[in-house]
């Protein structure tokens, strides 16, 4: 995990001190609403429906026990004992207090923690998998470059008014788990075929209102050219993107307005400009880096000897053994596992943790898995390096603090936003959509039979629930002042990226389970052997899905 | 009575150079200064105006006139833009800024040093962290 030195912590002191001042002076009635309105935002701070809410940032997702700790304090201290994980591996506060935030900025300073643009039109928090640094399929792991973006993107004087937010992913892996297709910016670590280490880029991806597949403007980026390549992509949007309508304000529709192949010409003209400045990476840098996300201390173990240990566990407990399928995934090293807690129990809104529970996650990363976890985009929360013959024991105790419902993957392991329950953009609330599914399909075997699953759930069509790219997407809109839910179909967000399309016209929250259970069945019915829900939906198309559904309510 | 801001100095009188341009932030660049005779060399003063201060792309601007066209004269921000920008806008290159009077001069201090570090390259530092640190 990246370690700060005096110059991070001073930057991120004076950010501190920065945002004190902004605050105060708004305060006193010095600086306007409209003029502040950025700043906080800048440093993650909305104000929301009943409350400020404060977005921290979480880069690429991982979190030290020390971390967590924090965090637990700040929710009992200045918020009312829990916080939420977001579908951008970030954590947010629902209830802080405005006067108080610079308080929670400095104790986050404290453990090297921040809030430095997670929100606004600037570089957000860039994101990676979850499983960077532990998984078998890896080509590269992506963590070192995340914390290059990272440091090149904070406090960029030229990128702190941009057209619109924008949103750069890495993925270092065969399989994507980042979601590269659907980011302003997606990243994918190749080796050439001398064995060089680079980047695919990809451009111009994103849900929202204008959902779009991002298109790749270069095959093969070396490593040292990244911040340089950055730097033109940015600087080319910050000055040719729409700023006469928020809407069309996202660096995806730049790129469709002039086509992929005048963007990247646009963008090589411009790099060729900057390619030789100091902003080129060095050997140094980059070993630096990669210094910081060496491997643990794992000890030498012969794989089916200790998985055989775990034979009568696995015998004898049927709970145990789903969980071992389900929340328990391959690892680079032999007798070591990655494992799922998954913050998706039924009756609690997906991602929502107590302070208690923050502190539980923290023992147990200390306990079973170095100290460390890394928060997923899919809400849940992993702990990388868990040795196999502390498997049973580590699923005893997140059982009994309810991280061990075996549902990663399925139905029910949802993406929700935090909808209009609490976000004032929202049109409809999410999370009694997501509660009315979890009870609906409570019956384990129903789950496990109908395999792997992303239902996905946004609250209005700024997508912050990726419902674009659930197999089963939900939208909320509002008809006349009341709620209503759209289904779409066929989405995807992994190496297969695909857009859902809409189902037909909306259902009343009441109708929702009945209508999702519905297209269950005619998957199940159609489905021919060894398809997923995908698989089926791609041979079939929507119609016959379309069918069943509305002659149904007909 | 507006003040400007000039290298660092808060002056309430000032004498503006004569070979002045103004720079709309929808220019073309290199199209824009490709059509000036002379190029830039005699230009000492060049001034952005901010119709709205989230409008971003005088920061781009800057850094191209800096950077790219290796401007040396004045560079001036005037309008709306808003005394929490003065740090960026400098670090894009920007050295003067003109601002009403109502603008308190110990905010506009705040504002122009609220980082004594950065991570990355601009105007006023070519070289980023990564290539200082130890």
């Amino acid at each position: 995990m990246y370690i700060y030195d005096e110059h991070d912590h001073l930057i991120i002191q004076e950010r501190v001190k920065q945002f004190r001042g902004q605050t105060q002076r708004y305060l006193d009635g010095k600086l306007k609403e409209e003029e502040f309105l950025p700043l906080r935002l800048q440093n993650g701070l909305y104000v929301q429906r009943l409350a400020p809410m404060l977005r921290m940032a979480v880069p690429y997702g991982l979190l030290s026990a020390r971390q967590l700790r924090k965090l637990a304090h700040i929710t009992r201290h200045y918020d009312k004992g829990y916080c939420h994980f977001t579908t951008r591996q970030n954590v947010q506060l629902n209830w802080p207090e405005l006067a108080e935030v610079p308080d929670i900025l400095a104790e986050l300073a404290e453990v090297e923690m921040h809030a430095v643009q997670t929100s606004g039109n600037c570089i957000r928090n860039v994101t990676s998998d979850q499983f960077a640094g532990v998984a078998p399929d890896e080509i590269v792991d992506p963590r070192p470059y995340c914390e290059i973006i990272r440091q090149w993107s904070t406090f960029h004087p030229e990128f702190a008014f941009l057209p619109r937010k924008f949103k750069i992913a890495v993925s270092g892996s065969v399989d994507d788990r980042a979601a590269i297709h659907f980011h302003d910016i997606g990243l994918q670590l190749v080796k050439n075929d001398a064995g060089a280490v680079g980047f695919k880029v990809l451009v111009g991806g994103g849900l929202g209102r204008t959902p779009v597949i991002a298109s790749v403007i270069r095959e093969f980026l070396p490593e040292k050219d990244l911040l340089t390549y950055l730097e033109a992509i940015l600087r080319i949007y910050n000055l040719q993107g729409r700023r006469d309508n928020k809407y069309k304000a996202r660096i995806k529709i730049l790129v469709k307005a002039l086509g992929a192949e005048v963007f990247a010409e646009k963008v090589e003209k411009e790099w060729a400009r900057i390619c030789d400045s100091q902003t080129l990476l060095t050997d140094k840098e980059i070993s630096r880096a990669k210094s910081f996300f060496t491997s643990p201390e794992y000890r030498e173990l012969d794989d089916e000897s200790v998985l055989a240990n775990l034979s009568e566990e696995l015998k004898n407990n049927r709970d145990f053994a789903n969980w071992m399928q389900y929340n328990v995934r391959e690892h680079k090293v032999p007798g070591y596992r990655a494992v799922t807690l998954s913050l998706k129990p039924t009756g609690i809104a997906p991602g929502d943790v107590t302070d208690k529970q923050l502190e539980k996650i923290a023992e147990l990363s200390e306990r079973y898995s170095f100290g460390e976890v890394r928060v997923t985009h899919e809400q849940n929360v992993v702990l990388a390096d868990v040795c196999v013959a502390d498997l049973y024991a580590l699923w005893l105790e997140a059982k009994s603090a309810n991280f061990a419902t075996a549902n990663i993957g399925t139905l029910t392991d949802m993406i929700c936003c935090p909808g209009g329950d609490y976000c004032s953009l929202a049109n409809a609330k999410s999370i009694p959509i997501a509660e009315a599914l979890q009870r609906e399909f409570d019956d384990v075997d129903y789950l496990y039979d109908l395999g792997h699953l992303d239902l996905n759930i946004s609250g209005c069509m700024n997508a912050c629930g990726h419902h674009h790219i659930g197999h089963i997407g939900i939208l909320g809109v509002d008809k006349k002042g009341e709620e209503f839910y759209q289904i779409q179909l066929g989405g995807n967000s992994g190496n297969n990226a695909a857009l859902a399309q809409v189902l037909g016209p909306s259902f009343s929250r009441a109708e929702v389970p009945t209508v999702i259970k519905t297209i269950l069945s005619t998957y199940v019915e159609l489905r021919e052997e060894g398809e997923e829900f995908f698989d089926t939906y791609q041979r079939i198309g929507i119609t016959a899905f379309k069918e069943k559904v509305y002659a149904k309510a007909a | 009575m507006p003040k400007l801001l000039r290298d660092g100095e808060l002056l309430s009188s000032w004498e503006d150079p004569q070979s002045a341009l103004t720079i709309p932030v929808d220019v073309e660049l290199d199209n824009f200064i490709d059509e000036l005779n002379a190029g830039l060399t005699d230009i000492s003063l060049i001034t952005i105006e901010f119709s709205v201060f989230m409008d971003g792309r005088a920061f781009s601007i800057a850094r191209s006139l800096r950077d790219h066209f290796d401007y040396q004269g004045e560079l001036r921000a005037v309008g709306q833009f808003i005394p929490d920008q003065l740090h960026y806008l400098s670090r894009c290159g920007f050295n003067a800024f003109l601002f009403s009077e109502d603008v308190e001069a110990e905010t506009i201090e705040e504002c122009l040093n609220a980082f004594s570090e950065h991570y990355q390259a601009a105007v006023d530092d070519p070289q980023p962290l990564f290539r200082k640190r130890a």
